[in-house]
């Protein structure tokens, strides 16, 4: 930008001056009003780092992230069983110690942590999608569209989520891309309202109108006009749907629905230790995980609200809106 | 437009294919009815005017008089759920657009036609740069790569009058004050070398040092590109300055149509009267105080015969309230929809010379 910004046109700097002599002097008035003007995304940096739990949040985040990227590095192999590590406790060597099966505790969260993230992130970014498609659909198009499509939302945030997921993995089996696909056809009615209520506004909105008489096609006002509007609202959104997917992801590995065994997941993990004496007998199998859930979810919820927060100021006093059943 | 296209130097308009002695628009009894569940709002009750090429036309009326509606009508910009626009005929360069389907009227919109509007603040998306904002307009309707699109919108900018318009091209809108706003709105609608530009209170939301200029910018950009200006506004002093002809309107209806200065000097239309006796003037001494117009403007959904204005008319006639005046002409370029339309004498005489 800034090269382009510099080889441009100072030669033709002449005509202004010549077409209106009048401006000049507002000049420099320009220049105190905008230097008066913080930049939007240094203001929400600024009110983001305001909410303290946010801040704390985003670096827990980013430390289980980096432990999640990193796990070949600072972990052993999470599938090796090695009989003498069979439910020993923690040790200088294996910091977890191991599990029923002889396996690096360790291990085994910082990789179930990676499952996660990957099925939070991927469930995410597909329903959010699919919602913010059908979302901008509904709204712009109003009339039949919307009310079909909403009904539809309607009828699917009106069954409780765990149940209707279920059923679904009992139909397609349980693995880990059925998590996500399943995440992702179910959650998508919550992103949708969120973006159909305000693609309602917007489509109202004089820029929408000045866009329409300059001649833009649908495409050009949903995509290029409405969407980028829509962007802090769906940052949010998307944020607050990881901790619901990986909360929904945990439920139902714990359940045996979710992702299969070897494959490390932190639900698993809990739910081999869940017998009463290995429960009061092993805690090093069930705390870590448990821990590591709840710090994922509660890192990702804090950084979810401070961005709402630094996004719209006026949702500050107004609580928890678009938490979605994230309690599954 | 549709030839444009297909036209290897884009900047060039083809010539029209109608005679140049055409006017560049012809609107023939439009009317826009907005349906509502119980009721309809005929809020353009059948007007027809005309624009002719490079012309400045004022349409003048209070609000709710139906301009804007009348303007956003013959875009095809209405609600199509809720309204219902008839029109006898509406010609742009010749061509019929009246009943045009949205894919013609979209090639029409923005390149040939273009509109600002009030408060440039909330017509420009507050989350695109400034000149994302124009090129985009430019390569909807020229077909130009993405350099020569930025090249002609730093060059619309800088026509506008906005220093420094390379750099303020990366600007997004709430950088820019009002007045630059607005300098940008009128940059936006001449991106693609409109024929016409339709402003709607294109000065209202301003300061009144900021209004002049800009009114000043469009005349000059209008003689330098030979734009046709089609200027709604409730503000005479605007009108005075920048249009040649005006159409006064009121409820739905044009009662006074004609040269800007013989109006502004003898009114014919008693509404036309009272809406320049509440007008401070400056430039002519004080003659006694300033008389408002008594009463409101009329509930659109009415049907009740005889003239709208007449519960407010000071020189009503039993006629009134049986007939509507249609638009009359009252001498050469002049039309009045009055029974009894007043002329001064003198005016008379200068208006019939």
């Amino acid at each position: 930008m800034p090269s382009s910004i510099r080889g441009c046109d100072m030669s033709e700097a002449d005509p202004v001056t010549r077409l209106d002599p009048g401006i000049p002097g507002a000049d420099s008035l320009e220049a105190v009003a905008l230097v008066a003007y913080e930049s939007p995304a240094r203001e929400k940096l600024r009110r983001f780092m305001r909410h303290r739990l946010a801040v704390v949040g985003a670096v827990v985040l980013f430390i289980v992230v980096m432990l999640a990227l990193l796990a070949p590095l600072i972990t052993q192999d999470p599938f090796r069983s090695d009989l003498s590590l069979v439910r020993q406790p923690p040790s200088a060597e294996h910091w977890l110690g191991g599990d029923l099966a002889g396996r690096d505790v360790w291990s085994r969260v910082i990789y179930g942590t990676r499952t996660s993230l990957i099925v939070g992130i991927a469930a995410t970014a597909f329903y959010v999608t699919v919602g913010t498609l059908l979302g901008l659909v509904a709204g712009y198009a109003g009339g039949v569209v919307d009310q079909v499509l909403m009904r539809v939302a309607d009828a699917i945030m009106s069954i409780p989520l765990l149940l209707i997921v279920v059923v679904f993995i009992a139909v397609i089996g349980p693995s880990l891309s059925s998590v996500i696909i399943v995440i992702g056809l179910l959650g998508w009615p919550a992103a949708s309202r969120v973006v159909r209520g305000q693609t309602l506004a917007l489509r109202e909105s004089e820029f929408v109108i000045a866009a329409r008489v300059a001649g833009a096609r649908t495409g050009t006002i949903l995509f290029r006009h409405i969407l980028p509007n829509l962007l802090s609202t769906l940052i949010v959104v998307a944020t607050l749907g990881v901790a619901t997917s990986i909360v929904i992801e945990a439920s139902l590995s714990f359940l045996g629905l979710g992702v299969r065994p070897p494959t490390p997941s932190l639900g698993i993990m809990v739910n081999e230790a869940r017998s009463p004496t290995n429960l009061q007998n092993l805690p090093w199998l069930w705390v870590p995980p448990a821990v590591m859930i709840a710090l994922t979810v509660l890192s990702v919820n804090f950084v979810g609200d401070g961005l709402r927060d630094a996004f719209d100021p006026r949702s500050a006093a107004a609580g928890k809106v678009t938490t979605t059943g994230g309690e599954a | 437009m549709s030839n444009a296209k297909a036209s290897p130097v884009p900047e060039v308009r083809p010539l029209p294919t109608a005679t140049a002695s055409d006017p560049l628009l012809v609107v023939e009894n439009l009317r826009v009815t907005f349906e509502q569940r119980h009721s309809e709002v005929r809020a353009v009750r059948g007007i027809s005017y005309h624009i002719e090429r490079g012309e400045a036309l004022g349409l003048v009326g209070e609000s709710g008089a139906g301009k804007s509606v009348s303007a956003l009508a013959l875009l095809g910009l209405l609600p199509p759920e809720t309204t219902r626009v008839q029109a006898a005929s509406v010609r742009f360069e010749g061509r019929e657009i009246a009943g045009a389907g949205d894919r013609e009227l979209r090639k029409v919109r923005g390149s040939s036609i273009s509109m600002i509007f009030q408060d440039p603040l909330s017509s420009l998306n507050p989350v695109l740069r400034i000149g994302k904002q124009i090129t985009e307009q430019i390569r909807e309707h020229l077909d130009v790569d993405r350099a020569e699109a930025r090249r002609r919108a730093v060059h619309l900018l800088e026509l506008v009058g906005i220093p420094n318009a390379a750099e303020r091209f990366s600007s997004y809108p709430h950088e820019f004050s009002g007045g630059m706003r607005q300098r940008a709105m009128i940059a936006m609608a001449l991106s693609c070398d409109p024929a016409l530009l339709i402003a709607d209170e294109p000065t209202t939301a301003l300061d009144v040092t900021i209004q002049s200029q800009i009114l000043e910018l469009i005349g000059e950009l209008r003689r330098e590109l030979g734009m046709a200006l089609l200027i709604i506004t409730h503000d005479l002093g605007v009108i005075a300055k920048s249009t040649e002809r005006i159409a006064i309107m009121y409820a739905g209806h044009i009662v006074e149509k004609g040269p800007t200065a013989e109006i502004l000097r003898s009114p014919a239309h008693p509404y036309t009267r009272g809406l320049l006796r509440s007008v401070p003037r400056l430039d002519h001494p004080r003659e006694g105080k300033l008389t408002p117009i008594h009463g409101n403007p009329p509930d659109l959904g009415m049907k009740a015969p005889g003239c709208p204005f007449r519960p407010r008319c000071p020189v009503a006639v039993p006629r009134c309230a049986e007939d509507n005046p249609a638009l009359e002409p009252l001498c050469p370029q002049r039309e009045a929809a009055c029974w009894m339309p007043g002329l001064l004498p003198a005016a008379a005489g200068a208006a019939g010379r």
